[in-house]
């Protein structure tokens, strides 16, 4: 059974350390972006359009002569974010689920699992569909709906492993004790099994974050993510695409993204060491 | 009966030492170890678990896993034993757990056709007659159904006997054997031992036998060296280790067998523990557990002496000459 | 075996049966239709009736649905609306490209990532490992697309030493055959390498621990007692034991490497599947994308059934039933 990690414990990990500061290190960078940004990212100007990264413009600027600096910062409160909120929506969906088909068992552990099946069986490339299909006549709310939509095709490993857990913890003595004292199930299930389902949920999140990220990266990229102007790492490179010896407009956008997701596997990756260890050797 | 110890010695161990590094420092399995194989002898080492006798038996091999350290001296025939290139040709091993020491994706007739492929170039049907003859002298006789079949579709007898066939396939002269019954059901380990002591006679092949299960050793050793923390404490030939135990420890082990046709109790077990190979006690690595310690066991380390009038019969304490058995 | 395939393939017509529907009612669900690509600006009324009758896009949903079905199951799979041709010679122009991009991407994946993770094993600890281990961590969170422009920038511009797009040179109808063979390759190196770079640190990685695994298994050191040289203990006993996660790998990695393939020859300007799919997508043209989806659901099912019977091969202790 897993404890759950806390902040104290991750110091034996240096690597999940170091995600944990990559992210946190982003994440700062995309809060600070109106306070840190030297010039305004949707500020068109056509006079240093194309210029390569300088003393004026640290980054370089875009086809219209906006400063890519200011765009990526600003990018990131759109694509961070955006990861997050997916991942809740998966997290979210998939413990639901999952718990309730561990729980209840039976034709609702059935259906749930055929479901989740199905979904899984689905390449991804119908969760592009998806997107494009809804999202290219919709202009507004394109946030909500691509991180709603990547909430939706993500939950299912999560479902998966929240049903495995909650099936091994039905069985446990103190869920056994619970059933005889007659507590309602809603309550064991909320109190009593779900806390020890959480540890690796976590894992799994902080892992699905980094992929939800190129996730989305790839549907900025393909058009179909925020609309122009408000800038996205995807859609920057997007915009590279059109003059790949603009190199400045790839590079840049491309690693702040790795960046991202190396945080968050790292982190994730030392999460898992973490709960994989035996209890007695856990600070 | 032992054969004549006149042939040159096989094998040779001299001053042989194992230590493998730990948290504190480098601890030793196998301490100063001499000791001499002759040609189609059956030499048993005996202990209990961690005594050494493994190692020993893959030092020779050179088999140790790379952080360990060996010193000494290995001689084959009288020169250094290139055991890298020699294994499999001139001695050869069979180990304990035969459930994990075959490979388990490939065939009986593949595993067993390889050393002749690799050491002997043989191929095609030349090479499965002689697989069949290597599974008939290992005791599978028409073995033409087994060729084909998986090591997980073996009972455990018949793996042994595989990994047996294989480690005779270029006829060598010295046979490793590490607890080759240990993993078996009692049933079968008669079966082994038989065989291994019919190879034994047919072929000429020396075997150094490694055991703790003195009943095996007894059944068919020739010569038994008894170790304890890493040094041989006793050396001689089967009957007189058994009918006339010297050492302490050796007379402690041999009390404390469970006698299958008496009603009496076994003996009490030696009182505590093998020491763990970091923690070696001074002088006598025997003296805490030993019923006949004296002050100076913990000062001097005994060496290996013959006794007066049996030459043969080797001791390191000496506090027992001339005393009763 | 023969038996378990037809099994595995039968269950598998139900999901495929899903996925197309999904399809549909995805499509159905955007605003729209592909009347906006058919229907010229300022058309006439009766033209554009007509168009619309022509091709029942005013019908209600479930007869559509009816018929999308029964077309797919013409041998044609329907006709695009756009194109006004049959779905399946569209598919069958644009596989051959696609297949090709897929089946260089596995070569790549399979030896990067066995002779890395290979080396990683026998060197384990050293400056190689490690270094591997992190360029491996760094290309696992790259986008492909965004590997895709790097190495186009890399080696297609700064060094211009392997061409930037497409699948062929505009000229190959002209090139001898050895000439037209060296130049496809070309072309499909950079594609390849994008979109199987990322799994092919995956594959590094797990092979890496899985050979470490093996090796400390008791019957390497029997092989090794037998006299049997390192390179043979290698290659004839640790490899086959380590292969299994891989093989198992690789068959999860195929539907990525199909959806993966759709962004990366956007960037290569690729004539294949992908780009099939994405034009059917933003034209609305039905016919064309369930045919589309048809085909890589199959793909998927054989790739899955491939690896499956590849892992029973490997171990004779895994019975398929």
């Amino acid at each position: 059974m897993a404890l759950p990690p806390t902040l104290h414990s991750l110091r034996r990990q240096p690597l999940a350390l170091l995600g944990l500061g990559l992210v946190l290190g982003l994440g700062l960078l995309a809060i600070a972006a109106p306070w840190l940004a030297p010039h305004d990212p949707l500020q068109v100007q056509l006079g240093p359009a194309h210029s390569p990264p300088g003393a004026r413009f640290l980054l370089g600027t875009d086809a219209v002569g906006r400063d890519c600096l200011s765009r990526l910062l600003y990018g990131g409160r759109v694509s961070l974010p955006l990861g997050l909120l997916a991942v809740a929506v998966a997290a979210g969906l998939g413990t639901t689920l999952g718990a309730l088909a561990g729980f209840f068992g039976g034709w609702v552990d059935k259906g749930i699992t055929w479901f989740t099946d199905l979904f899984l069986a689905l390449p991804r490339l119908v969760l592009l569909l998806a997107v494009l299909a809804v999202a290219s006549q919709v202009h507004h709310g394109r946030f909500l709906l691509v991180a709603l939509v990547l909430g939706l095709t993500g939950w299912m490993p999560v479902a998966r492993i929240v049903r495995s857990q909650v099936l091994s913890v039905q069985a446990r003595p103190w869920v056994l004790a619970a059933r005889g004292l007659g507590l309602p199930p809603s309550r064991i299930l909320l109190r009593h099994v779900l806390p020890w389902a959480l540890p690796p949920v976590m894992v799994h999140a902080s892992l699905l974050v980094g992929t939800t990220i190129l996730a989305e990266a790839a549907l900025s990229f393909l058009g179909l993510g925020v609309p122009q102007p408000t800038p996205t790492w995807g859609n920057m490179i997007a915009e590279g695409m059109r003059r790949l010896d603009s190199w400045w407009l790839t590079v840049f956008p491309g690693l702040a993204i790795t960046a991202a997701v190396v945080g968050f596997n790292l982190l994730g990756d030392g999460l898992r060491d973490l709960l994989a260890q035996p209890r007695e050797n856990r600070p | 009966m032992s054969p004549a110890s006149t042939a040159p010695p096989l094998l040779a161990l001299e001053g042989l030492t194992v230590a493998f590094p730990t948290p504190g420092g480098l601890a030793p399995a196998v301490v100063d170890m001499d000791l001499v194989v002759h040609p189609g002898e059956v030499l048993a080492l005996v202990g209990e678990s961690g005594c050494g006798k493994t190692a020993t038996a893959l030092a020779v091999m050179d088999l140790l896993p790379p952080q360990a350290r060996v010193s000494g001296a290995v001689l084959w025939k009288g020169q250094p034993l290139m055991a890298t290139r020699q294994r499999g040709r001139d001695l050869s091993m069979v180990f304990q757990e035969p459930a994990t020491a075959l490979n388990p994706v490939l065939s009986v007739q593949t595993q067993v056709a390889e050393p002749l492929a690799v050491h002997r170039g043989l191929r095609g049907r030349t090479a499965r007659t002689e697989v069949l003859r290597l599974l008939t002298l290992a005791g599978l006789p028409s073995a033409e159904d087994l060729l084909r079949a998986y090591p997980h579709q073996l009972s455990g007898g018949q793996r042994q006997r595989v990994m047996l066939a294989m480690a005779l396939a270029c006829e060598p002269e010295l046979l490793l054997a590490d607890e080759p019954t240990t993993a078996l059901d009692a049933s079968v380990r008669a079966g082994i031992l038989d065989t291994l002591e019919e190879l034994g006679d047919r072929l000429g092949l020396a075997i150094l036998l490694v055991s703790h299960d003195l009943g095996v050793v007894e059944r068919i050793a020739h010569r038994v060296a008894v170790i304890y923390a890493g040094r041989i404490v006793e050396l001689a030939p089967r009957e007189a280790l058994f009918s006339r135990p010297t050492h302490p420890y050796t007379k402690a082990l041999l009390a404390c067998r469970p006698d299958p046709y008496s009603d009496a109790a076994p003996a009490d077990p030696i009182p505590g523990q093998p020491p763990d190979i970091g923690q070696r006690p001074p002088g006598c690595a025997f003296h805490p557990r030993c019923p006949r310690a004296q002050a100076s066991c913990s000062a001097v380390v005994p060496t290996l002496q013959p006794q007066a009038g049996a030459p043969q019969h080797a001791v390191a304490c000496p506090h027992t000459k001339g005393s009763q058995p | 075996m023969i038996r378990y395939s037809l099994r595995r393939l039968l269950t598998a017509i139900p999901l495929v049966w899903a996925v197309v529907t999904l399809c549909f009612l995805l499509l159905e669900a955007a605003p729209g239709d592909v009347s906006g690509t058919l229907i010229p600006q300022g058309a006439s009324v009766e033209m554009r009736t007509a168009i619309m009758a022509k091709w029942q896009l005013e019908a209600p949903m479930g007869l559509r649905y009816l018929a999308a079905l029964g077309n797919l199951c013409t041998g044609e799979l329907g006709l695009s609306v756009v194109r006004e041709r049959p779905v399946l010679d569209l598919i069958l122009e644009a596989l051959p490209a696609t297949l090709a991009l897929t089946a260089c991407s596995l070569a790549m994946m399979v030896v990067l990532g066995l002779g890395i993770g290979s080396l990683q094993a026998l060197r384990r600890g050293s400056w190689l490992d490690r270094g591997a281990t992190l360029i491996s961590v760094v290309l696992h969170a790259v986008p492909s697309f965004w590997l895709a422009m790097v190495l186009v920038l890399g080696f297609a511009l700064w060094l211009p030493v392997l061409p930037a797009s497409q699948a062929a040179d505009p000229m190959a109808a002209y090139m001898p055959g050895w000439e037209r063979l060296l130049d496809r390759l070309a072309h499909l190196v950079l594609p390849a390498l994008a979109l199987g770079a990322a799994n092919a640190a995956l594959i590094a990685r797990h092979h890496r621990s899985a050979l470490l695994e093996v090796m400390d298994q008791d019957f390497i050191r029997t092989a090794r007692a037998l006299g049997l040289g390192p390179w043979r203990v290698l290659t004839r006993h640790a490899l086959r034991a380590a292969l299994l996660p891989t093989v198992t790998l690789l068959g999860l990695a195929l539907p990525f490497l199909f959806s993966g393939s759709v962004v990366v020859e956007r960037v290569f300007a690729w004539p294949g599947m992908g780009t099939l799919i994405f034009e059917g997508i933003e034209q609305q043209d039905t016919p064309v994308v369930l045919g589309c989806f048809l085909v890589y659901g199959v793909l998927v099912v054989v790739g899955g059934l491939l690896a499956d019977v590849a892992t029973a091969a490997l171990d004779p202790r895994i019975r398929l039933d």
